[in-house]
């Protein structure tokens, strides 16, 4: 009996990838994951924001090296985001295939009448984060970027995050990405967030008022609480202390 | 008024088509966009020139047959207002009017602005109905259906079949359509015996038709003639869920 629910569940899962609705639920859940990944880590990493503690490990140092000590759970993490932003990318990728399939001649004039400007380029802005996390995980956690930032070390042996990320960001070229980057992101997210609760059913008239206003406000929060880091540090108001 | 209209020029399904521009003279504000096109034809035929195609029946906005894409907007610039029974007033003279038909590869155009919509009649038949006894007129009462149900039951019910919300669509998506007939039937009781194979036959016939996927943008909800809202998307959708974690 175990082995035909097990078969059936696969099954299910095939059966919806068929359709434009069960491509559009994969797109919808791994993006829901990548969201909820998202917030925690802005979350996190304001710590950045908070003052060197009297014994000169940042609450920013500690938080990293927790995650380190996860160990084998953190590469469990990593695997499963990244096969997660895979789904979605070949979602994204297998339905702009089909939508295009749709309307082998376009119009000559097609007049918009509701659409924002975020779900028209939704493309764009996922392109955009899909280069931008490559960079992101070139500098910061692979080290390819900046490697003299990536080596540094508390006088303990700790890994200095604290540090790289304010020398990270003292380069304008540097901040400058990630701000932009965060801009896509912010345009991503307000279309992304309500579209989710649509295309998980969840839209119910009743709630549809406050669920359209949902996507914005995470987007300018999550794009906001990011920016407000290279930004600060640019300008010289956090971590003057690091040399 | 005077207008000047760019209409899509094709002979048949095989031909390639092209834009022709006409100039519409001395049209009545009170005239509805199709007696425009009257006016339009009447000058072609005199000339000998070929009338331009359009489907219309009923002209009161119930049928479902008219369409158009009028400068960009599927109907034209009127909420909730079938192409027959938008008038002239809401244009000014000098307009220029670019007028195409519903662009999707399942409408495929049969000629100028006529497309076959016979994909709309495939996704009913796969699922779109209900198999019960509903008996004679009376007996319809003895079924209580409550009021919200029965309301929210009707909106969608009034969908007519036009195709504005696949060609307001970017994607050509048949959501709204395919949703609505769905929703309309799943949320009364009569429907609930075959509610889960409806959606599961319905949603597969209209991928097979080859209609786009829905991208959330509501632009059907916006050309709709008869409003429907894009709730019902969200409902077909919530059904295909626990219709395939079900297996049927």
């Amino acid at each position: 009996m175990a082995t035909a629910t097990a078969g059936t569940g696969a099954g299910v899962f095939g059966a919806l990838l068929q359709r434009t609705i069960g491509l559009k639920l994969l797109m919808a859940v791994t993006g829901l994951i990548w969201v909820g990944f998202v917030a925690q880590h802005m979350v996190a990493n304001l710590q950045v924001f908070m003052p060197m503690p009297a014994d000169g490990v940042h609450p920013l140092n500690r938080y990293a090296a927790a995650l380190q000590s996860l160990g084998g759970l953190l590469w469990v993490a990593r695997i499963f985001l990244l096969v997660v932003f895979v789904a979605h990318v070949y979602a994204a990728i297998r339905l702009t295939q089909l939508n295009r399939a749709a309307r082998p001649v376009d119009y000559r004039v097609r007049t918009t009448q509701v659409s924002t400007f975020s779900s028209s380029y939704m493309r764009v802005s996922g392109f955009a984060l899909l280069f931008f996390v490559l960079y992101h995980l070139a500098h910061f956690t692979f080290g390819a970027v900046d490697q003299a930032a990536y080596a540094r070390t508390l006088p303990g042996g700790m890994h200095d995050v604290y540090g790289m990320v304010i020398v990270g960001f003292r380069n304008p070229i540097a901040a400058g990405t990630y701000i932009v980057a965060n801009v896509f992101l912010a345009l991503h997210l307000h279309h992304a967030v309500s579209s989710i609760f649509q295309t998980l059913g969840l839209r119910t008239p009743r709630y549809a008022p406050l669920i359209d206003k949902l996507g914005p406000a995470v987007g300018l929060a999550v794009g906001a609480g990011n920016i407000a880091m290279p930004l600060a540090i640019l300008l010289g108001l956090v971590g003057q202390g690091v040399s | 008024m005077n207008l000047t209209l760019h209409v899509w020029r094709q002979a048949d399904r095989r031909s390639g088509g092209a834009f022709a521009t006409y100039e519409a003279r001395d049209i009545s504000e009170h005239m509805s966009f199709l007696e425009m096109l009257d006016v339009v034809n009447e000058g072609l035929e005199a000339r000998g020139e070929a009338p331009i195609a359009f489907d219309h029946d009923c002209r009161e906005g119930i049928c479902g047959a008219c369409s158009l894409q009028i400068n960009g907007v599927p109907h034209g610039p009127d909420k909730g207002t079938t192409t027959c029974q938008l008038h002239m007033r809401s244009f000014r003279d000098g307009d220029t009017l670019v007028i195409e038909p519903f662009r999707a590869k399942p409408f495929p155009v049969l000629r100028d602005l006529v497309v076959d919509r016979g994909a709309f009649d495939r996704i009913i038949e796969a699922g779109g109905y209900i198999s019960v006894r509903t008996g004679q007129a009376q007996d319809a009462n003895s079924t209580p259906v409550n009021k919200q149900d029965a309301d929210e039951a009707f909106s969608y019910a009034a969908c007519i079949g036009c195709g504005a919300c696949v060609a307001a669509c970017k994607n050509a998506s048949a959501s709204l359509f395919t949703a609505a007939k769905i929703s309309h039937l799943g949320l009364l009781p009569q429907g609930q015996p075959e509610r889960h194979q409806r959606v599961l036959s319905m949603v597969a016939q209209m991928d097979l038709e080859g209609f786009g996927s829905c991208t959330n943008q509501y632009e059907c909800e916006a050309a709709c003639p008869k409003e429907i809202s894009v709730s019902a998307i969200a409902r077909m959708n919530r059904d295909f869920v626990v219709a395939s974690l079900r297996g049927r």
